[in-house]
């Protein structure tokens, strides 16, 4: 974990109101692995205050990049950054996905933006297993990297709401369909998406009995595991309600599925 | 000359002004790979109660303009725990580290401060009465004259460390509080612990926080921090540690010009993480560029 300046070295809108910077950070990606996180900082302003969360979508030799959806005035106000423009930057931070070498076919389910750090697992896995991507949004537009996966040789499948691209649906219907016809068991399943999704995709990937890790998103403030601000329900049998609050930032933000507790 | 920027809280020697608040910065070693501890004046530990605190339902945070809202409940381990896991961690900072106590009952605070008194690692209690996020003592007591001598008195005769009394902005009047708790044997006062607030969302028409209110915090907390610490100033002897809103070292120098002797960074931590250790370097090259040696006397005319 380290703070430093990362200079952006390449912008790219990759579809309307969704951005990919490419930041100058080799001491930060020497140590990142796919799930991780950086915390950035996006003005030095007191609007927004706080600095906010972002997967580490690729990791290269000279930094990171990160993929994100304009959703307010953070992610407004970084849309507008510029190349050769500064951002002061914490990472990597938090727990990424667990990989295990001797898989045969991983799963990857993306709900929009989520795929964001699913890309990093995947140029991760592709190098000793089969990845399948299945992706899911509200309409084709939202569907992001569909040819950078395609150019690593990945399998993908698409659902979209209005049924614009590949099936009318969502992901998770993908993911049913493709369990079902499945020839060999428990496959391991990677997720990261709206939380809804995720439920969904827990109580398949239970289901079907396959491991399922996937990635969380609450609000976050120091992203280091000092403030208790973004913790999650985790179940623990041993403690009188039945659950523990665990942070994100520190202990996930990727969890096994079956730790978490939807109610 | 170098100037000297050690200052005194009761019998605890602060080598700069500067600590990082309570629940802003963890243990220490959530930090420690970012910050280079040793340039604190000192750190206050997370709130410790006696038994373990799941804390408040999620959403705990949401940022409100130029500051936040937290409901995180003094989420703890409790103190046995305590004791076992992070006590033998603390004789490695190099600063002087302040455990922060907070009961349901007066008695609950004694106990904790009996415990704490002679552990190694541990150079000053803070007693918090003024957290907004428990349904039972915290706050509670904080807002009452009556409570809150009472609480100072019972841990005075429990320990023998310096003990800083936290108080609560969220009372009409802070002097009488305050000097409730110097009478009640404190050795300074802490101010301001965050100021209860709520924020809506329009579109879902519920409150942000799952537990409706929470505490505010950050930059927008600032001038009602700054007049309370003076208000108190005026009122006791004692040295109090100013807080609220502090992101810069210009910052700190308005609560020490009003009487502060030192000042505590929270919210700061999260923005920056090395905003502690700026602003102690921040105050000690002011004073060297307007030739002042010693600390107090750039106190308010
Ligand atoms: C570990 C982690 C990794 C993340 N990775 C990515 C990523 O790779 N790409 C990406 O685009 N986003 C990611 N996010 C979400 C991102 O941090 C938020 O979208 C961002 O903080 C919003 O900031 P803002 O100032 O623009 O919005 P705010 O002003 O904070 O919020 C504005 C509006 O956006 C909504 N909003 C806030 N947070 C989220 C959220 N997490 N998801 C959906 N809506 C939200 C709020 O309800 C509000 O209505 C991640 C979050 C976490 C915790
Ligand atoms: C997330 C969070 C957790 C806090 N937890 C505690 C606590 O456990 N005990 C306490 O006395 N104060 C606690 N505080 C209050 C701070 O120590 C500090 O007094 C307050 O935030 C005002 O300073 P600031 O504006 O610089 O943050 C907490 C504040 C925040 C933001
Ligand atoms: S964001 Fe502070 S503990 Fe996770």
């Amino acid at each position: 974990m380290i703070q430093l300046t990362a200079k952006i070295l390449e912008k790219e809108e990759v579809a309307p109101d969704h951005y990919r910077l490419a930041l100058d950070a080799p001491l930060i990606s020497k140590d990142a692995s796919p799930g991780q996180f950086v915390h950035v900082k996006i003005t030095s302003q007191y609007m927004p205050l706080l600095r906010r969360p972002f997967s580490i979508h690729r990791i290269t030799p000279s930094g990171i990049e990160i993929l994100f959806r304009v959703v307010g005035t953070g992610t407004r106000l970084l849309s507008e950054k510029r190349q050769g423009d500064e951002l002061d930057i914490i990472g990597p931070l938090g727990h990424g996905f667990k990989v295990k070498e001797n898989t045969f076919t991983a799963i990857l389910v993306a709900g929009g933006v989520g795929v964001a750090p699913l890309f990093a697992l995947a140029e991760r896995l592709r190098q000793f297993t089969e990845v399948r991507i299945l992706i899911g949004s509200k309409t084709k537009t939202g569907i992001l990297c569909l040819e950078k996966f395609e150019a690593l040789g990945i399998n993908v499948q698409v659902a979209t709401d209005d049924g614009s691209l590949g099936i009318k649906g969502v992901a998770t219907d993908l993911l049913e369909d493709f369990l079902a016809t499945s020839a060999s068991p428990r496959l391991p399943i990677y997720g990261c998406g709206p939380m809804p999704m995720l439920r969904i995709l827990t109580e398949i990937a239970q289901l079907y009995s396959s491991p399922c890790q996937i990635s969380l998103e609450t609000n976050m403030a120091c992203g280091v595991g000092a403030c208790l601000g973004c913790v999650t329900k985790i179940v623990a049998p041993n403690s009188s309600s039945n659950f523990e609050y665990k942070r994100v930032c520190v202990d996930g933000p990727v969890f096994d599925a079956r730790e978490i507790l939807w109610r | 000359m170098e100037p000297d920027i050690s200052v005194s809280i009761g019998k605890l020697r602060l080598k700069n002004p500067v600590l990082c608040a309570s629940g802003c910065f963890g243990y220490g070693q959530e930090y420690a790979e970012l910050v280079d501890l040793s340039m604190l004046g000192g750190i206050i530990l997370k709130g410790i109660t006696l038994k373990e605190r799941q804390g408040n339902p999620m959403p705990r945070i949401i940022e409100t303009p130029a500051g936040m809202l937290n409901s995180v409940g003094l989420q703890n381990m409790g103190l046995s725990r305590f004791l076992r896991e992070k006590l033998p961690l603390l004789s490695n900072i190099p600063t002087a580290v302040i455990a922060n106590i907070c009961g349901e009952t007066p008695e609950e605070y004694a106990a904790i401060a009996k415990e704490l008194s002679d552990k190694a690692g541990i150079s000053a209690l803070e007693i918090n009465i003024s957290c907004p996020n428990v349904s039972h003592g915290g706050m509670s007591f904080g807002q009452d004259m009556m409570l809150t001598f009472e609480v100072v008195n019972l841990v005075r005769k429990q320990t023998s460390l310096p003990l800083i009394v936290k108080l609560s902005p969220n009372v009409t009047d802070i002097a009488s509080i305050a000097k409730a708790a110097v009478d009640g044997g404190a050795d300074a006062l802490s101010l301001i612990n965050t100021l209860l607030g709520m924020a809506m969302d329009i579109k879902t028409k519920k409150p942000y926080l799952a537990n409706i209110t929470g505490g505010l915090s950050g930059p927008a907390v600032k001038p009602v921090a700054l007049r309370m610490v003076w208000e108190v100033c005026k009122a006791v002897s004692v040295p109090v540690i100013g807080q609220g809103g502090i992101m810069s070292w210009e910052d700190s120098l308005e609560f020490l010009l009003v009487g502060a002797t030192a000042v505590c960074i929270g919210t700061a931590n999260f923005v920056n993480p090395k905003a502690g250790m700026e602003i102690a370097q921040g105050i000690k090259d002011y004073m060297k560029q307007h030739k002042i040696i010693d600390l107090r006397k750039i106190r308010m005319m």
